[in-house]
């Protein structure tokens, strides 16, 4: 089928005969709605910032989203509203109302700060208004200031705002697509369907959140035969609390994961604000962070720390591969042809103590430099169970055995992790790059276990 | 009367558009019917071109010509070259060799962007790499990258003034450092962008481009093209941020032209975030080499050394003029007995760089910040009081010995102000009782002044007869939001509601000349043109009034509700008066019919703000991250027409000065290739990275335009740097790191003061 179509803005549109690698903003652009900005194409700088329609359990919700990250086809049945579906060709929408207060110079920055303030706007049951929903926007020109009054002067949607009212029903529901214009884009919205288009396509190339993949089809021209894209499959969205350990669908974002756990795992409630900006966690998966396999990622020390295991699913079955077996070489996993990463299993219960550090060029949300996660268990001041995860510092994420040996069964005082930095220090071997000295990511690896042991040492005295 | 409109915090007219995303930017507007351009770029920082094969790229589908240099005439992007300069001129297309990567090779046009981009895929350019000279230091001695000039530098002057030699003979203390400005990329959120599209029936070319300056585009493309001025029109759609980057005349915006005029069609060039980190101006870019005098009590006896700028690979108009501007402001608000200063520019294999806000100043201020703390330091002395010592206090204008002309200034005041409002003894305080818990606070001074204005500009203001009316500028605001201080300036001098007043500006067809905005300029030269053409009207609208009150011109004044004689109660509305404007037979004699006014305004002599700022920053000792906790400003650019506009300057200013101080910097690796070359590599800052700022006015007004203002664009991007960096160093105690100041540096800075920085 050569045709898709979705609502935006509250009416029904179709595309057809577009290639599957078109961008929603580039789409959007061209059929007119320029309210949408493109500032960069690469996730960075949320000028292209749309609303995206998710369900939720009280009915559903709206999420801002890069829409230059977004390929067309995945929003086959899906509801999205873009800065001029806000004030519609009426009034200023609140917000805009909001923003008129010096938070708007050049303006090209100003569409995209509307909308992700427009989501935070409508999140139920917010108490004020969390800054973090606008950690995706950038602006050149105001520094800031004037839009963060604008947003934290803002009110409530009245009862009769008409997206207020359409979020109590709930969002559709997600079917089955497949589209083919030129290449082929497949979403599957079962198990079986899926193993069906795998065997037809062994080449396909996945699409979970996309904020890997479509910056790459963006900036260096990436092009797929088939995109299976794996967002309508229910058995990658489950979250499971069981006895022995957490189950986390490969498909959930970071954003909903985040709501759903609610600090229950506090390493990942940590790591969480740490990751990129509100804008791509709203998008951005478990299983494509592991998927991607970068050797810079934060996902995988983390879950290095938690010992994690991933649970890969094809036609012959299920199988768990634990996270330190999962990285194979330099962007290479232990993903077979035809797999895919269905859950990441997080084991019970937690160690009590752990932490997640990152150090960047900028304080949050950059690339690391280095990250490092620490999970610790200690019995009378003992060591009795470290698991610590790096990324920076090698080809591939890496767990630090060697420290870990050494930690085990000491008492978790000055003396033995000042020893300890030594030994971490040797463990690895980075390399210089422009992002940071070797020398400076070997120190900082002892530096942050220092740093983890000076914040845990009074609650293990 | 007291100001009805002038000097209120008055909403900016425009955003209402803006926030609803109806903002017009050159990307946005309507692209039927277009030809995309598409431009292959050179991988190399330094190459012989030795083919170039387009045939497959021809026969791709959509694909309407695929053009190299030796397809085009041969045409330049224009330059400013002092005649003691030596100038690189920069080709539309590489011409034999390519000098920095991203360097334009190949033009692709075609149906659509994308057909464009996948043609361009397939043309097959063979390189033969040259040794790349990215570093200043070694292309100042490296081979001629221009065979043509005898060397790489481009620009070498000296200004010496007063006996230095004595001076530091005769020193108590002198300091001395090597201080690296970083190249930054001003990089406005809206890359540039140009569509131009050719009229058969009129013969004429009508440009759009994401530009500062509409006039000075169209005299380059007329010129280039062998087009009169009159056949070339320059039209400015919302600009989305500049900041000096749009200045320039570019390579492709002459392409463009040019293909649009060669074929007859419509043609659109619009730069991606990652080409534009290669194709756009990068700024400062210096190294400077300096020391600095001071006698026992700390005052300073003389400055001298050298200033050496990197100018990229080629000049555009604003290349060559940074490093002749960072010696003109090299005095800084101090006495300073005798300057021996020698600047360098220098051709490397780099992007070019040009204005970035500031454009010399921020430089300036930079080396003379740094060394007042290194004084201050060696003396022993508090880093305000070294300060206050040695400002200069009048007779104004003051003759710098750098060859400034200062007009007004009060800089012991401003500084005074500061510490006031900052309570900054209460600072020191907190300081020494934080280190003693082993937390590292700095505190960063920063006094400045700076240069703003030039040049002249137009103005018009025309009322029609329903009462509304437009304001002509010839000035080129992108943000700014100028427009709307002109409108509060026609609103009080003619009485108007200012949403009865529009504002054109960034079309040569319509404005009879101008100049741009750049130079923090708009507000004391064009506000002072629209002041003047204001003026003209008034006059007339004064003569009207008397006549129907039949009472005498000078007896008529300006009243809320219309215009009245003065001392009684007889009033006529401007309704009135615009309805009699334009009825003949009602104007008295020797009154034409019609409310227009256009005047000109020059400014002679430059003006000069100036300020105080501080940041408090603390370091974390374990990681080498800052953090600014504090952040204040005083800022005096004379007259203030509208303090929302002031502020949003200043806010935007000093975003701008912190990013360079904590976290952009371009970074060329050896073959010259840009390892920062997207918004994942090159840090803009964010929102959770700014202080709250505390931003605070003083107001001298500037006797050298009527409205007493001066610029205020560039004040924050000046002073923000050095007081920034000057905290850092302060809570690290040691005497001077090189920008920016990453964790990596800091930290090595704090761990071991031993190691040395890695180059950056
Ligand atoms: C602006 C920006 C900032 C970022 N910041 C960070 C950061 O701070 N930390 C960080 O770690 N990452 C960061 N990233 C990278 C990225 O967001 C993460 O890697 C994210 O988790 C990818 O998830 P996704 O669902 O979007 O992946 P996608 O792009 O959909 O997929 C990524 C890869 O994984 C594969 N894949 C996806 N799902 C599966 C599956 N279930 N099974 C097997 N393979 C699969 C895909 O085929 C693809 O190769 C950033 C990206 C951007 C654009
Ligand atoms: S265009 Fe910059 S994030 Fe999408
Ligand atoms: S207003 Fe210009 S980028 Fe934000």
């Amino acid at each position: 089928m050569a045709e898709l179509s979705f609502q935006l803005n509250g009416k029904a549109v179709r595309v057809s005969d577009l290639d599957p690698h078109t961008t929603l903003l580039s789409w959007l652009r061209q059929a007119g709605l320029t309210g949408s900005k493109e500032g960069c194409a690469e996730g960075e700088c949320g000028a292209c910032a749309v609303l995206l329609l998710r369900p939720d359990d009280q009915g559903s919700r709206l999420e801002a989203v890069n829409g230059c990250l977004l390929l067309l086809p995945s929003l086959a049945g899906r509801e999205v509203w873009t800065v001029e579906g806000l004030s519609g060709n009426g009034d200023l929408h609140p917000v805009q109302q909001a923003m008129l207060q010096g938070g708007s110079q050049c303006g090209y920055c100003t569409p995209g700060f509307v909308v992700s303030m427009a989501a935070e706007y409508y999140r139920k049951g917010r108490e004020g208004f969390d800054l973090e929903a606008l950690s995706g926007n950038l602006c050149r020109c105001t520094g800031y200031r004037p839009i963060r009054d604008a947003a934290l002067a803002l009110g409530r949607p009245s009862p009769e705002d008409p997206l207020a009212r359409r979020l109590s029903e709930p969002a559709p529901p997600l079917g089955p697509l497949h589209y083919q214009a030129g290449p082929t884009y497949l979403r599957p919205a079962s198990l079986p369907e899926l193993f069906q288009a795998l065997e037809a396509h062994p080449q396909a190339r996945l699409v979970a959140g996309g904020t890997d993949l479509v910056v790459e089809v963006n900036q260096r021209f990436a092009r797929a035969e088939v995109l299976l894209d794996l967002s309508a499959l229910p058995e990658l969205q489950t979250l499971q609390w069981g006895p022995d350990y957490v189950e986390i669908g490969a498909g959930v974002s970071l954003s909903e994961l985040e709501r759903w756990l609610a600090g229950r795992i506090p390493l990942l409630s940590e790591w969480f604000p740490l990751f990129a900006s509100r804008l791509i966690r709203n998008r951005a998966t478990l299983g494509g962070n592991l998927g991607t396999a970068s050797p810079i990622g934060d996902g995988p020390p983390v879950l290095l720390a938690l010992e994690a295991e991933a649970v890969l699913v094809s036609a012959a079955g299920e199988r768990v591969v634990p996270l330190e077996r999962f990285f194979t070489g330099y962007r290479q996993t232990a993903l077979s042809p035809g797999e895919v990463i269905r859950a990441v299993r997080i084991p019970l219960p937690l160690a009590p103590q752990a932490r997640f550090y990152k150090v960047s060029k900028r304080r949050l949300d950059d690339i690391s430099t280095v990250a490092a996660a620490f999970a610790l268990r200690l019995e009378a001041g003992v060591v009795q169970h470290i698991r610590i995860g790096l990324g920076g510092v090698a080809a591939t994420p890496v767990r630090a055995y060697q420290t870990e040996a050494f930690l085990q069964g000491k008492p978790w005082d000055e003396r033995t992790v000042r020893a300890a930095a030594e030994v971490i220090r040797g463990e690895f071997r980075p390399i210089d790059d422009h992002r940071g000295s070797a020398a400076y990511r070997t120190a900082m690896l002892g530096n942050l276990l220092q740093k983890f042991h000076a914040e845990t040492a009074e609650v293990a005295v | 009367m007291s100001n009805r409109y002038i000097g209120q915090p008055m909403k900016r007219l425009e955003d209402g558009k803006l926030v609803r995303g109806q903002g017009q930017y050159l990307a946005d507007l309507p692209s039927e019917n277009l030809l995309h351009l598409v431009l292959v770029r050179s991988p190399y920082a330094h190459a012989r071109l030795v083919s170039v094969d387009t045939t497959e790229a021809r026969q791709c589908p959509g694909v309407v010509g695929v053009y190299t240099s030796s397809d085009l005439p041969e045409l330049y992007a224009p330059a400013s070259v002092p005649r003691d300069a030596q100038g690189a001129l920069h080709p539309l297309l590489a011409r034999e060799r390519v000098r920095y990567a991203g360097e334009p090779v190949v033009a692709v046009l075609a149906t659509s962007e994308a057909l464009a981009h996948d043609a361009a895929q397939n043309v097959w350019v063979e390189y033969e790499p040259l040794p790349a000279y990215a570093d200043v230091r070694q292309a100042e001695q490296a081979p001629p990258i221009h065979p043509q000039l005898p060397s790489n530098v481009a620009l070498a002057r000296k200004t010496t003034s007063g006996e230095v030699a004595p001076a530091f003979a005769q020193a108590h203390a002198v300091v001395s450092a090597r201080m690296v400005q970083q190249r930054v990329a001003p990089s406005p959120l809206e890359p540039r962008g140009v569509l131009a599209s050719w009229d058969g029936i009129r013969e004429a070319l009508t440009v759009w481009s994401s530009t500062q300056m509409p006039h000075d585009l169209r005299s380059a493309i007329a010129e280039r093209l062998g087009l009169a001025e009159n056949q070339v029109r320059v039209i400015t759609p919302d600009v989305g941020g500049a900041f000096g980057a749009k200045i320039n005349v570019y390579p492709e915006e002459i392409l463009v032209a040019y293909l649009a005029r060669r074929l007859g069609r419509s043609v659109r060039w619009l730069e991606g975030r990652s080409e534009s980190f290669g194709a756009t101006i990068h700024g400062r870019a210096q190294v400077a080499e300096l020391e600095m005098a001071f006698d026992a009590e700390g005052k300073i006896l003389g400055l001298r050394g050298r200033v050496v700028a990197d100018l990229g690979a080629y000049a555009l108009e604003t290349t060559l003029g940074n490093a002749p501007g960072t010696i003109l402001m090299l005095q800084g608000p101090y006495e300073i007995p005798a300057v021996e200063l020698e600047m360098v520019g220098v051709y490397t294999n780099a992007t070019p760089t040009g204005a970035y806000r500031g454009a010399g100043r921020p430089e300036a201020t930079y080396y003379l910040e740094r060394l007042m703390d290194m004084g201050a330091r060696a003396l022993g002395l508090d880093p305000a009081e070294i300060r206050r010592r040695n400002f200069i206090t009048g007779p104004f204008p003051y003759k710098t010995r750098t060859g400034a002309r200062y007009d007004s200034g009060a800089y012991g005041e401003v500084l005074q102000k500061l510490l006031e409002v900052s309570n900054y003894p209460q600072l020191r305080a907190e300081q020494a009782q934080a280190r003693q818990q082993g937390r590292l606070l700095g505190i960063g001074l920063c006094s400045y002044v700076e240069i703003t204005g030039y040049g002249w500009e137009t103005g018009g203001v025309r009322i029609n007869p329903d009462g509304s009316a437009v304001i002509f500028t010839g000035t080129s605001p992108h943000g700014q939001g100028t427009q709307n201080a002109f409108v509060q300036i026609v609103a009080e001098r003619l009485g108007l509601p200012p949403e009865r007043i529009s504002v054109v500006q960034g079309d040569t067809l319509a404005v009879p000349y101008g100049m741009g905005t750049a130079g923090s300029r708009t507000l004391s030269v064009g506000g002072s043109a629209v002041l003047k053409a204001a003026d003209i009207v008034r006059d007339k609208v004064t003569r009207i009034a008397a006549h129907l009150l039949e009472a005498a011109p000078e007896d008529i004044e300006l009243l809320e509700q219309g215009w009245g004689v003065r001392g009684t109660d007889r009033a006529v509305p401007m309704e009135q008066v615009i309805a009699t404007a334009f009825s003949p037979r009602k104007l008295p004699p020797g009154l034409e019919p019609g409310l227009e006014g256009h005047a000109s305004f020059a400014l002679r002599d430059a003006n000069y703000p100036f300020g105080a700022h501080l940041a408090l920053v603390e370091v974390d000792p374990e990681t080498g991250q800052v953090r600014i906790l504090r952040y204040i400003a005083v800022d005096d650019c004379g007259v203030v027409i509208n303090p929302l506009l002031f502020e949003g300057q200043q806010h935007g200013g000093i975003a701008q000065g912190i990013g360079q101080a904590l976290y952009e910097g371009i970074v060329y690796d050896q073959e010259g290739q840009n390892r920062t070359a997207n918004y994942l590599e090159y840090a803009l800052p964010k929102a959770d990275q700014m202080p709250p700022l505390e931003p605070h006015r003083h107001q001298t007004p500037s006797p050298t335009n009527p409205l007493g203002v001066k610029g205020v664009g560039e004040a924050g991007a000046i002073a923000a740097t050095p007081a920034v960096v000057n905290a850092v160093l302060d809570a690290l105690g040691i005497a001077h790191l090189d920008m920016p100041l990453t964790p990596e540096k800091v930290w090595r800075a704090l761990a071991h003061p031993a190691m040395p920085a890695r180059p950056r």
